[in-house]
């Protein structure tokens, strides 16, 4: 087995546990009830936001477990989908740090670390896939 | 030869459909403004508005990589291999399903009137509609269901 299996499939499988958090947060958060207070146009954008998404961690999942060795070639296309997960997460990363409220990050530690470890995994695992060109 | 030809129409489409969703993602920053984004959603918790602007920024990102994946490496997108086959046809249901979306889940009376506003949304859906049209043709093209 190749050795940067491992760290793909679990990259995979955070992909498609984070989409499912979404559903959760949906239902936890309360949106539906939320969203009551603003315009139909925003209501809808917001619903649409969420299933884009859905729609695009299922798709990163998907390319994840099917075309492992050519995100980790360092080359051309699959190459630019490494950089492009880095880069993904990254922000996400510096999101979670710089856009979320401090307080709500501290009412609900557990969730916070659990996310904040998985962005770090995903950043990692991405960075060191899309250089993987540079010193192979 | 007809096969090197075509390849090279589908590159610039390829490129074309690159420089409109670029066009898209610089235009799409007027959308806050334009529908109030910030007063809309000063009326939401503040973690579902964080949530709210997390997502708008994601999906602003996708589509500026969309673009510049397909302004830079066109040929990527056609070398006929399954991962090009994978992108090129997701990034097709991308844009298909926002078409779709724009008809089937959005309230069109509640948009913003005026003409400036309607040229815009069929400005929009055309655009939606050729870049379905030309990730589909590449998804063809790779997985070589028409040889020409």
């Amino acid at each position: 087995m190749a050795p940067y299996l491992p760290w793909l499939w679990t990259a995979g499988l955070l992909h498609l546990a984070i989409a499912s958090s979404n559903f959760v947060a949906a239902k936890k958060l309360e949106y539906r009830r939320n969203l009551a207070g603003v315009t139909p146009i925003v209501r809808e954008i917001f619903w649409v936001q969420n299933l884009y998404i859905e729609l695009v961690l299922a798709a990163f999942a998907l390319i994840i477990f099917l075309f492992p060795r050519e995100l980790t070639a360092g080359v051309g296309l699959g190459q630019f989908l490494s950089g492009f997960l880095a880069v993904f997460w990254g922000l996400r990363l510096v999101i979670q740090f710089a856009f979320y409220d401090a307080e709500i990050r501290r009412q609900h530690p557990g969730i916070d670390r659990l996310f904040l470890a998985a962005q770090i995994y995903l950043t990692a695992v991405f960075f060191v896939a899309a250089a993987a060109g540079w010193w192979m | 030869m007809v096969d090197v030809m075509n390849a090279g129409l589908l590159g610039n489409l390829i490129l074309a459909a690159g420089v409109g969703q670029l066009a898209l993602v610089v235009g799409s920053l007027a959308i806050p403004r334009v529908l109030g984004w910030r007063e809309e959603t000063a009326r939401l918790r503040p973690l579902t508005r964080q949530v709210f602007w997390t997502y708008a920024a994601y999906i602003w990102t996708t589509n500026a990589s969309f673009g510049l994946l397909s302004v830079f490496a066109p040929a990527a997108l056609l070398d006929r291999s399954t991962l090009a086959a994978a992108v090129s046809g997701f990034i097709a249901v991308y844009w298909g399903s926002r078409l779709a979306i724009q008809f089937l889940v959005f309230d069109r009376s509640e948009a913003p009137a005026g003409r400036f506003f309607r040229i815009a949304e069929v400005a929009l859906v055309l655009l939606f509609a050729a870049l379905t049209f030309v990730y589909g043709s590449a998804l063809v093209w790779n997985l070589r269901v028409v040889e020409l």
